[in-house]
């Protein structure tokens, strides 16, 4: 029999480490490498089936396709935390059958950031009520629904995230989050290389704010309702156009999220 | 309320005191929770942390806080705290366990981040074989057992 005593002579220290630790180091890391660890040795054997944070890579040259990633998000019970990070390739349908399988296992947490150019996110992302962090990057949100629930909803990231409306008469994109228990909300809206025509901007009504940063040099329209929680704030807007007059229908595009 | 300026000295394994301000000592949480159970006491033991390593943590702690208090140009201070985080983890791989396990201990929850992080950086896209020899991990599979363990899991061994 192999001595069993953990400490290892040749200095094997991360072995030494409890189990939490190593999850921790584990759930920084995307699944394909979190499930390679089982091969280390008998110490990490099964550490990989407690990880709950589940992270994809598209980036090339990355080798798992999308399908085959959900396959192992199915074969999972409880998939805590999905972080995407997509390329053009990802199709929307593939997408969408993997959020729709990360949700079904309670889902809370959803990151998703595509690589290279923005594309058309599916709507369905708005309908899972127990979602409490919610981060999208370089990405479009496009004919967003009018009622939407994420009603759970305890912090949301918009760091370059573009919206838009397939009705070509309109030219008014004003966002409304309208989220009773957001805590804590991040807007970076200041890359990209054209203005949007019309009115654009956000309306923010989040009465439970905490924790509130706002960077924006492309909106001409932001509203902000009563934040009586507010402990921390960072507002950094620069508007330098004027509002343009008439023609806008604001009522028949705002969206609430 | 608590006086900004209270001093508070931290004890090492080695039993070397460090004299920090009640601000840095808080960052410790487990620290926080002793303070706020009425440890009034102007001197704690942290017995699991060698100096190096204690001064280390209280350096990380320091910076924090004081970036921390600087009102207005958030930005840039994020930005030179996320220079100073780099810098601060680049150390030879003992080293970093020992920080990890001592941010652990002393829950400091930036410091056991970015540790682990570190760590997870290092291993990312590594072959199993290639992570037992940074790490110097023994494996104690039989070949047939690794096969099995391989097997398993084939997608997530594919290059």
């Amino acid at each position: 029999m192999r001595n069993q005593n953990r400490r290892s002579p040749r200095g094997d220290k991360i072995s030494e480490f409890p189990d939490e630790l190593l999850l921790k180091i584990l759930s920084f890391l995307p699944s394909k490498d979190v499930v390679a660890t089982s091969a280390i040795s008998k110490r990490w054997k099964s550490l990989w089936k407690e990880v709950n944070t589940f992270r994809y890579d598209a980036t090339p040259p990355y080798p798992l396709t999308c399908q085959m990633f959900d396959l192992f998000i199915r074969s999972r019970s409880n998939v805590e935390s999905l972080q995407l990070k997509l390329n053009p390739n990802n199709s929307t349908q593939d997408i969408r059958d993997l959020v729709n399988d990360a949700a079904s296992r309670s889902l809370r947490e959803l990151r998703i950031e595509m690589v290279y150019k923005s594309f058309e996110f599916p709507q369905n992302l708005y309908l899972y009520p127990q979602l409490e962090t919610l981060i999208l990057e370089k990405l479009s949100l496009v004919d967003i629904p009018p009622n939407v629930s994420l009603i759970g909803l305890k912090k949301l990231n918009l760091l370059s995230v573009r919206f838009s409306n397939d009705d070509t008469y309109t030219n008014v994109m004003v966002f409304t989050i309208d989220v009773p228990t957001l805590k804590c909300l991040s807007i970076d809206n200041t890359s990209g290389e054209s203005r949007p025509e019309g009115v654009h901007g956000f309306v923010i009504n989040a009465p439970s704010l905490r924790c509130f940063s706002i960077k924006d040099t492309f909106s001409n329209y932001v509203r902000f309702g009563d934040m009586p929680e507010l402990v921390k704030a960072s507002v950094n807007i620069i508007c330098d156009q004027p509002i343009p007059t008439a023609r806008e229908k604001v009522q028949s595009t705002s969206s609430k999220m | 309320m608590s006086e900004s300026n209270k001093k508070i000295s931290l004890i090492s394994s080695e039993g070397e005191a460090f004299e920090v301000s009640e601000a840095v000592a808080r960052e410790f949480e487990i620290v926080a929770h002793m303070l706020e159970d009425g440890c009034s006491g102007s001197s704690i033991p942290i017995t699991t942390v060698d100096s190096n390593i204690l001064g280390k943590v209280i350096e990380y702690c320091t910076k924090h806080v004081e970036v921390g208090n600087v009102e207005g140009n958030s930005e840039k201070a994020e930005k030179d705290l996320e220079e100073f985080d780099k810098r601060f983890i680049a150390v030879e791989m003992n080293t970093l366990f020992s920080l990890i396990l001592a941010a652990n201990y002393l829950n400091v929850k930036g410091l056991l981040n970015i540790g682990c992080q570190k760590v997870a950086d290092t291993i990312k896209d590594m072959k199993p074989e290639e992570v037992r020899s940074i790490f110097n991990i023994e494996n104690d599979y039989t070949p047939a057992e690794e096969e099995v363990v391989r097997k398993e899991n084939e997608w997530a061994f594919q290059p």
